[in-house]
């Protein structure tokens, strides 16, 4: 009977030196790779600049490759630029800022639906569009359009509206 | 003698206390920095942790959010205060962990979990209303099949070893969550960014889980115990969680009633049902919500342990798959995995019913 108890006490012994050893050996793994990860220079900043350079660099190398109708634009040859950049779009589908500059011309011109299209496309491509801590935030003016888009839009541009509204929502999606 | 009567009025009302006090930190992180509507959610919590944990990629996903491990500990200490902790195994641990693991999957096509359901509603989204009809007639079938005998198994009291390996996780991931810098807990982008103080979250999810130990609460639960004894009763939790959080949101301005421009949604209105009927039938099989195995997990539960790795697993699936919605609907991957998810499920509580 006692041999059995001392045997009882080994074994709990046993089992809890075994899951303090665990603790620590998962807690030194924990600690090392935070050091490696504040070694190797990897802190928040650095991670976030790291991240908006990249969206930086895309968003400058998107507006080179549409620089014709950006320069009609600026000439203020609206025809010439929208010409251009809707030539583009073919091979430029992918191009945020194509989209955006396109939306902007539409909503200029007042065809609704067909900026709500490009301004969904551009904010699906780049989610910072409509993140409100982004430099790349293009929500605040896009917001109070969107209020005024009278109703009696087709079926997709009424889905492009709301879409649009949920982006700058926010939320956790 | 007042205060002794509050104490025991309490003590019989805790799952009164308990929705109340989920409803008021839902809606109270928000205020404090977490997404809109999202204060408290055990699936996108656990799919931010996922990211942090390097299971998937997408940056605007990744945050160590402290509430998760924070319920968790909350319950282990509840548990060890009451001498109710105690670490038991056996009862289909791997079937749980699938079963947990498509709880994700159906939150995510919904986009929230059962406590994200009443809270989305709370702030007047009105889209919600298909995945808590979702959520009802899956815990109606879980019902059914537990009437007919539909039972995993016994499980039996096992060593210590065995119910610590999760709460010791989580007091690493705790620390972690308040302690390591952003490069290793995330949290820089997108939604992981909007985030309330490290140590506020980890402070309320503490007092949340423990609080969800002593009085079992849980969303499907909630809804299981009423269809079960037809007493309106049960149900109180539940509605005072979504009556406090809807206070607060009217109170800060955060009810904006409406079905198309709500945060964190999607107008694939059946597959958002699908998916909470998902979530409804596997709660009910497992015993509880992913919140509520969480809950179990700090008690020493190493079958609900299995379950909330599963959830964790598929937290890192659902992103880097795309077995999910974004708020321009399901993505095609998601409604297969709801399909495959359903078929499983529904195949699971066929397998294990009763027969006499």
């Amino acid at each position: 009977m006692r041999d059995g108890g001392t045997a009882v006490r080994r074994a709990d012994w046993l089992e809890r030196s075994v899951a303090v050893a665990l603790v620590v050996v998962a807690a030194s793994a924990l600690i090392a790779a935070i050091r490696l990860n504040a070694a190797a220079g990897a802190g928040g900043d650095d991670l976030l600049a790291g991240l908006g350079a990249r969206i930086e660099r895309r968003v400058s190398a998107e507006r080179d490759q549409i620089r014709p109708a950006l320069a009609a634009a600026a000439r203020g040859e609206r025809a010439v630029a929208r010409h251009e950049a809707e030539a583009a779009l073919g091979r430029l589908e992918s191009n945020s800022q194509l989209h955006l500059f396109l939306a902007g011309v539409y909503r200029e011109g007042g065809e609704t639906g067909p900026a709500l299209r490009e301004y969904r496309r551009a904010v699906e491509l780049v989610r910072d569009y409509t993140d409100t801590r982004s430099p790349h935030f293009i929500g605040a003016g896009l917001a109070i359009w969107l209020r005024e888009v009278q109703p009696g839009l087709a079926a997709a541009a009424l889905a492009d509206l709301h879409y649009l509204k949920r982006a700058l929502a926010g939320g956790c999606s | 003698m007042k205060v002794k009567a509050l104490l025991c009025w309490l003590d019989a009302h805790l799952d009164l206390v308990s929705g109340l006090a989920i409803g008021l930190a839902g809606a109270g992180l928000v205020l404090l920095g977490n997404p809109r509507n999202s204060g408290i959610c055990a699936s996108c919590f656990a799919e931010n942790v996922a990211g942090a944990l390097r299971l998937h990629g997408d940056p605007r996903m990744s945050y160590l959010r402290p509430e998760l491990p924070g319920f968790l500990l909350g319950a282990t200490l509840a548990a060890l205060a009451g001498r109710r902790f105690q670490a038991r195994s056996g009862s289909a641990p791997l079937l749980r962990f699938f079963v947990g693991a498509f709880l994700i999957v159906g939150s995510a096509v919904f986009l929230g979990c059962p406590i994200k359901v009443v809270l989305r509603l709370a702030g007047g989204d009105l889209t919600a209303f298909s995945g808590l009809g979702g959520l009802v007639a899956g815990v109606w079938v879980g019902v059914r099949f537990l009437q007919k005998g539909f039972f995993l198994g016994k499980s039996s009291r096992t060593g210590a070893l065995a119910g610590w390996v999760l709460p010791a996780a989580m007091a690493l991931l705790a620390a972690a969550a308040v302690l390591a810098p952003p490069a290793f807990t995330g949290g820089l982008v997108g939604a992981a960014r909007e985030h309330a103080p490290p140590f506020a979250s980890l402070g309320i999810g503490l007092v949340v889980g423990a609080l969800a130990q002593r009085s079992k609460f849980c969303v499907s639960g909630s809804l299981r115990n009423f269809m079960l004894t037809r007493n309106a009763r049960m149900l109180g939790g539940l509605t005072l969680l979504f009556v406090a959080a809807l206070g607060v949101n009217l109170a800060a301005g955060l009810f904006q009633p409406g079905l198309y421009d709500q945060p964190g949604s999607h107008l694939d209105w059946g597959w958002a049902a699908g998916g909470m009927f998902l979530v409804g039938l596997g709660a009910i099989l497992i015993g509880g919500c992913p919140f509520r195995q969480l809950v179990l997990a700090g008690e020493g539960d190493a079958d609900a342990g299995a379950a909330v790795l599963g959830m964790l697993v598929a937290g890192g699936l659902v992103q880097s798959w795309g077995l999910r919605s974004t708020i321009a609907g399901v993505t095609p991957a998601g409604k297969l995995a709801t399909l495959i998810g359903l078929v499983l499920v529904l195949g699971t509580a066929l397998a294990y019913r009763e027969r006499s």
